[in-house]
């Protein structure tokens, strides 16, 4: 159980530092939506971060509402406040 | 609207409970400088804002201060975990647990409920944007 909710923080981790990195370049876009510079960083890391949301949903569960739902797993699993401590 | 992610902007894992820690990181929830009062400012400033680009920036900026508001959720949630009796009146969380047990509640650290009379908001793009400068550049 530990150990897979290792796994599981490892793979959430990544999709984190991606959307960290997709947010900041949109806030800046909106103030100068011409750099190009910003738009190629932004883009890039749209697509690594759409990549490590899709591997991250299809093993854990949805992030967002899911697409095709074959059962309801929106409630199941820990909330993102509840570690390992935390969890009944 | 919004649609919410399950996940926060930036983990949250803490092993050891301090509600100390927790009487003092509450006012970033619920405080004069707080997550709750950040994101009211900007998304209730955007809606008289003439400009598109600085709607666009109040939108982002607001909804991004939402995500920081759940962070600092977990951490109260996670330092006020397993705690007994004698930790709670201690640290001095005794205070905030009678009223609120261990739930998250908006207030400052001095223990006043979040008021929105710690912001503004004045149709004004200059008077806002400077309002927002008090707040955040801080």
């Amino acid at each position: 159980m530990m150990k897979n909710d290792r796994t599981r923080q490892r793979c959430l981790r990544e999709l984190q530092s991606y959307s960290f990195a997709v947010y900041e370049a949109l806030l800046y876009l909106d103030a100068y939506p011409d750099s190009k510079a910003a738009l190629d960083f932004y883009n890039k890391y749209k697509k690594l971060e759409a990549r490590a949301r899709a591997e991250y949903e299809q093993k854990y569960g949805p992030i967002t509402m899911p697409e095709d739902a074959t059962s309801w797993q929106w409630t199941e699993g820990p909330w993102p406040w509840q570690n390992d401590e935390g969890r009944k | 609207m919004w649609q919410y992610e399950k996940k926060l902007q930036y983990p949250v894992n803490i092993k050891n409970p301090n509600p100390k820690y927790a009487q003092i990181i509450v006012s970033q929830l619920g405080g004069p400088d707080g997550e709750i009062g950040a994101s009211l400012r900007y998304l209730t400033q955007r809606i008289a804002m003439p400009y598109s680009k600085v709607v666009g920036i109040l939108t982002d900026v607001g909804t991004e201060e939402l995500a920081h508001f759940e962070m600092i959720s977990a951490i109260l949630y996670q330092l006020t975990r397993n705690l007994t009796p004698d930790e709670i009146v201690k640290s001095g969380f005794d205070t905030y647990f009678v009223d609120h047990t261990t739930g998250i509640y908006p207030v400052a650290a001095s223990g006043f409920p979040y008021s929105a009379a710690q912001f503004q908001s004045k149709g004004d793009v200059i008077t806002d944007l400077n309002e927002d400068l008090a707040a955040d550049g801080a």
